[in-house]
């Protein structure tokens, strides 16, 4: 136990103030150098979204012609003219894929958690085996499952409807999620289980009132990924939603373009611009969550 | 109610059930496959049948267009010929055992830094997390070319340091792989995420008790950040490697999805998709799926193995 | 079953024959189509006109276009379709390559000639058919026709000092001439380097093939035809365009490979030639004051250019409703209305009759390239059709040559490694 571990050395830290001093100036110098280093990193990786950003303002022919994000013919043209570009106006797609997302959120929240819990806090016969079958079915490369995974949905009659893309996220067949939320759990202190097990709490009350709350950032961090998935996802949709009327945003920025011949760069940039808005939102709304751990839940 | 007992019996509990290892109490049994009853639902309706359905065609020839027709080993042993396939191989191991350990260093390197309450945290996390959004967008193909192409930035910054005929690197057969492999560590946003959750679940009063104890910064960090942390390292370790040995959109969209130039970007489930949908040999592609999953399933056994001797699970 | 075929045989725009289709309306059941094709937002604005035409016209049916941007997402889509039984496929869709020769073979298109009645195939010259078709079996018809062609930026040449190549120019006089230009030190506006030739290999190995072999790369049983030497002379000229300047980097080339036409260095104004289908011209021009013309070709032998059917409309074996799917491709394809929006964005139209309706509408670059094709028509070059199993020349013709192109391969070697790779391939598919 960590516990027990880290309580043998004591060593008595009776600093005198010059000492205290010294410290504190060294500490906004590594501080200041520390910034310096994050902020040239978040430049180089931060870059790539300001060259994307910038070109959506740029005339589409410009757009490969000058690379340079230092620009001043700027306009604002290809977001007016993409956002009713295509069949039906942008905000549609936007919301069909809010709508995916949104339910593929709670279906993995719910599904992914009560699965988890399973495999991390209960013991039960098969137990080993269920868990090596989750993970084999995502070691297997999406293709040659997609076909066969067709014809079920087909055969249930839920081509072109968002089924396809949703019931199987309450059915916790996202191993990823499953397998983040056993992790977490398991490393959880067994101490609280025990306390409430002690005060007469079941597994429903455990899983519930001990364990979700305990793991928000696990949840946050699945909310969060689930989104962006979902989001992006260009192959499920393609396959399953085939009337415009359904596409979500991921197809519909791809309508902008024409491998073969000219493309509308300039509005598929403008229009990923704003598809990236709800993943940012959603992104900084759940990391919040992400330093709200046990730290401030606090446990006696 | 709780009396001590009842402790002692449920302590009991708990250590028989973890002597039968996997077999436990009737009543376990029973939650356990309640708490999983969707998931199994969900195995059986939309994954095992698929699994079967791909296990059976890679005994036969099938082009998706005709019923696919019997073919025993036929494939397998084909599978042993391919020079394109050990090729790919060579090259998706490459891609695997570089990227994967340089990405996780990073992101677990960027978490404990942006961990220590550093100000502006947010903004930094937003900001590293924003490639990791981009994701398999048609934007980075074009991205990647304009910093790795012959004119690109590093180029660029080549030039400034007095280096003038450096190639274009993304169209180099030598260098192209290496590309991909800093596109891979570049979208470090992922498991940067879950390392920072895992942070932040570390239950703060350890470190209050080792603090009270004296213990000094670095210790606290060997005796509790570490150990806690590492049933999340284990976790990254172990998906990052599933998902790069499936990595397919990077190499598809910056190769156009050839996996040229001269094969050098020839990732195995690219190799896989082309034989699938372009020479429309679906029994050949399931095939190498199932030989693709045992490569996986082993290195994946192979680190839960390993994993009891480094991974710190408090239950 | 109503015989619609009436209204179909029409080449009168303005007095429709449609008294069949207004007479039967009321008792037609209403039929919605689904159709599928690659393009971007503005094919689909126009062929959205094309189909509002088309629904007042048959008001009891309703057409839903679902366009994806490139064919492999097409293909791939048709494919998990075609594996689960067919019926789920969009009743009429766009194809090319070798998609047509595949997919008629497995069944899965609708045998035209059933449905000869609403749309015409006696109009079309008879090799614009070969691609989509299977044992004397029609299962698609082309949109239109394109052509290789070279295209020359004389605004480069006029720059770089070089005159502009005579008709009748030889590939000696094309190293030449892209060599000076790509040693001359020219840049753009912006600074980027300007290269004497973008050179894709896929675009033009097949032309280069059809000057120095009987047929090009393919013979008409689908067997490889062309020598590895011819390849191997092929590579020997990309090197001493790489060594004499008239490339630029090798890892430029290969990084251009895969590029769409609107980023490729040519039609950005960064370089002097290049080679592509005759309908790209309108992409191209955007880089410089652009001149069509045939490809380089040696004394005595053969322009090497064939008119090549773009892509086919081809319709689902399993549509319900096959009579009004051939309606909706005859409107596509013969009507003049539609012809008249259409124009050449699908490539020169093969049926006379939809041509002479366009030829008059063309302007510019585009009346250019539709007179290039006609000259290609006239000289009646054919070749052989993508046979089953050539998916990945391509491939291979980019691997031969940045093999050779990093000095991995000589050209010899390359060239042998090319035909072993596609011939395999195609006794494998055969």
């Amino acid at each position: 136990m960590t516990a027990t571990m880290m309580l043998e050395p004591r060593v008595t830290t009776s600093a005198s103030d010059p000492r205290l001093r010294r410290m504190r100036r060294r500490r906004a110098v590594t501080a200041t150098l520390r910034h310096l280093g994050l902020i040239a990193l978040a430049a180089l990786m931060i870059y790539p979204l300001v060259w994307l950003l910038v070109s959506s303002f740029k005339p589409n022919e410009d757009i490969f012609k000058d690379l340079s994000i230092l620009t001043t013919h700027l306009t604002t043209e290809n977001y007016t003219h993409a956002w009713n570009a295509q069949q039906y106006p942008f905000g549609h797609y936007l919301m069909n894929s809010m709508i995916i997302s949104g339910a593929s959120i709670v279906g993995n929240l719910i599904s992914c958690s009560l699965a988890a819990y399973s495999f991390a806090r209960l013991r039960f016969r098969g137990r080993n085996l269920m868990f090596a079958a989750m993970l084999m079915s995502i070691m297997l490369p999406f293709h040659v499952v997609l076909v066969p995974q067709f014809l079920i949905f087909k055969h249930l009659d839920w081509l072109n409807t968002f089924l396809p893309l949703i019931v199987p996220k309450f059915l916790a067949t996202d191993a990823f999620f499953v397998f983040l939320m056993v992790q977490f759990i398991r490393a959880l202190p067994k101490e609280i289980f025990e306390a409430a097990r002690i005060d007469g709490a079941g597994h429903p009350r455990m899983y519930a009132f001990i364990t979700l709350p305990l793991m928000v950032p696990a949840l946050a961090t699945t909310a969060i990924f689930t989104f962006i998935w979902t989001w992006s996802d260009f192959f499920g949709p393609l396959i399953y939603l085939r009337k415009p009327s359904g596409f979500t945003a991921a197809i519909a920025l791809k309508g902008f373009l024409d491998s073969q011949e000219s493309s509308n760069y300039g509005s598929m940039f403008a229009m990923s611009i704003v598809s990236l808005v709800p993943l940012f939102v959603v992104f900084m709304v759940g990391q919040r969550y992400l330093v709200k751990g046990f730290a401030t839940t606090g446990i006696k | 109610m709780s009396s001590l007992g009842e402790l002692r019996v449920l302590a009991q509990d708990r250590k028989n059930a973890r002597a039968g290892g996997a077999k436990g109490t009737r009543r376990e049994n029973l939650a356990g496959y309640l708490f999983l009853s969707p998931w199994i639902v969900g195995m059986l309706v939309f994954t095992i049948g698929p699994m079967l359905a791909s296990l059976y065609l890679s005994f036969t020839k099938y082009n998706l267009l005709k019923p696919p027709q019997w073919l025993g080993l036929g494939n397998y042993t084909a599978l042993l010929q391919d020079p394109v396939l050990r090729h790919s191989l060579r090259v998706t191991f490459t891609y695997v055992f570089v990227g994967v350990p340089l990405q996780l260093a990073v992101a677990l390197g960027l978490a404990l830094l942006l961990d220590r309450g550093l100000r502006g945290m947010a903004f930094y996390r937003s900001v590293f997390y924003l490639p990791s959004l981009l994701g398999g967008s048609v934007a980075v193909a074009i991205l990647w070319r304009q910093v790795f192409g012959k004119n690109g930035i590093v180029n660029g910054a080549l030039a400034l340091v007095g280096v003038h005929d450096a190639p274009g690197w993304i169209g180099h057969p030598d260098y192209a792989l290496g590309t991909l492999i800093i596109l891979h560590v570049w979208t470090f946003g992922s498991p940067l995420i879950i390392f920072l959750a895992g942070l932040r679940q570390i239950p703060e009063m350890y470190y209050e008790a080792a603090e009270m104890d004296g213990a000094g910064k670095l210790r606290r960090f060997r005796a509790i950040t570490i150990p806690l942390l590492t049933p999340i390292i284990f976790f990254n370790l172990v998906l990052q490697i599933i998902f790069a040995f499936q990595s397919f959109t990077q190499a598809y969209i910056v190769s156009g999805g050839t996996g040229g130039p001269s094969d050098s970007t020839m990732f195995y489930t690219l190799y896989l998709y082309r034989k699938a949908f372009v020479d429309l040999q679906m029994g050949y592609a399931s095939a190498m799926a199932w030989v693709l999953l045992l490569i996986i399933g082993a290195f994946t056994a192979l680190m839960f193995w390993f994993s009891k001797f480094w991974v710190f699970y408090d239950d | 079953m109503l015989l619609l075929a009436g209204c179909s045989s029409s080449t009168d725009a303005a007095t429709p024959t449609g008294d069949a289709s207004g007479a039967t309306d009321a008792a037609q059941e209403p039929v919605t189509l689904e159709m599928s094709w690659w393009g971007n937002d503005d094919r689909a604005a126009l062929f959205d006109q094309v189909i509002t035409d088309f629904e007042a016209k048959y008001p009891y049916i309703t057409v839903t276009q679902t366009p994806v941007p490139d064919p492999d997402t097409l293909f791939n889509r048709l494919a998990t379709d075609f594996a689960g039984g067919g019926d789920t496929a969009p009743d009429v869709f766009a194809l090319g390559g070798s998609k047509p020769q595949e997919y008629g073979d497995a069944g899965a298109l609708l045998d035209l000639s059933t449905v000869a009645d609403t749309v015409k195939l006696d109009k079309y010259p008879e090799f614009s058919l070969t691609n989509a078709t299977v044992d004397g079996t029609v299962y698609g018809l082309p949109t239109g026709g394109n052509a290789t062609a070279a295209f020359i930026n004389t605004d480069l040449f006029a720059k770089a000092g070089v005159d502009l190549p005579a008709d009748d120019w030889t590939w000696d006089d094309f190293v030449e001439a892209a060599n000076k230009i790509g040693s001359a030190g020219l840049t753009t506006d912006s600074g980027a380097p300007i290269m004497g030739v973008d050179l894709r290999v896929q675009d033009i190995l097949g032309t280069y093939a059809g000057q120095k072999s009987e047929y090009g790369v393919y013979d008409w049983d689908g067997q490889l035809s062309v020598d590895p030497s011819v390849i191997a002379d092929w590579l020997q000229i990309e090197t001493s365009l790489r060594d004499g300047g008239g490339l630029p980097d090798p890892s430029v080339v290969v990084q251009n490979w895969n590029v769409s036409t609107d980023q490729q260095p040519y039609a950005l104004g960064q370089a002097a030639i290049t080679f592509g289908y005759s309908n790209l011209i309108g992409t191209y021009a955007a880089g410089g004051t652009t001149k069509i013309m045939l490809p380089p070709h040696d004394a005595g032998d053969s322009t090497g250019v064939a008119l090549l059917p773009s892509a086919f409309w081809s319709i689902n074996a399993h549509s319900e409703h096959p009579q009004e799917a051939a309606l909706l491709v005859d409107w596509f394809l013969n009507q003049p209305d539609a012809a008249a929006l259409i124009l050449d964005s699908r490539g020169v139209p093969f049926n006379p009759d939809t041509l002479a309706v366009v030829t008059p509408l063309l302007e510019g670059d585009s009346k250019a390239a539709a007179e290039y094709v006609q000259t290609t028509l006239d000289s009646g070059t054919v070749a052989p059709p993508q046979p089953n199993g050539g998916a990945n020349m391509n491939k291979y013709s980019q691997d031969a040559e940045s093999d050779v192109l990093f000095d991995k391969a000589s050209p010899d070697d390359a060239a042998k490694t090319w035909a072993q790779k596609l011939s395999a391939d195609l006794t494998a598919a055969g």
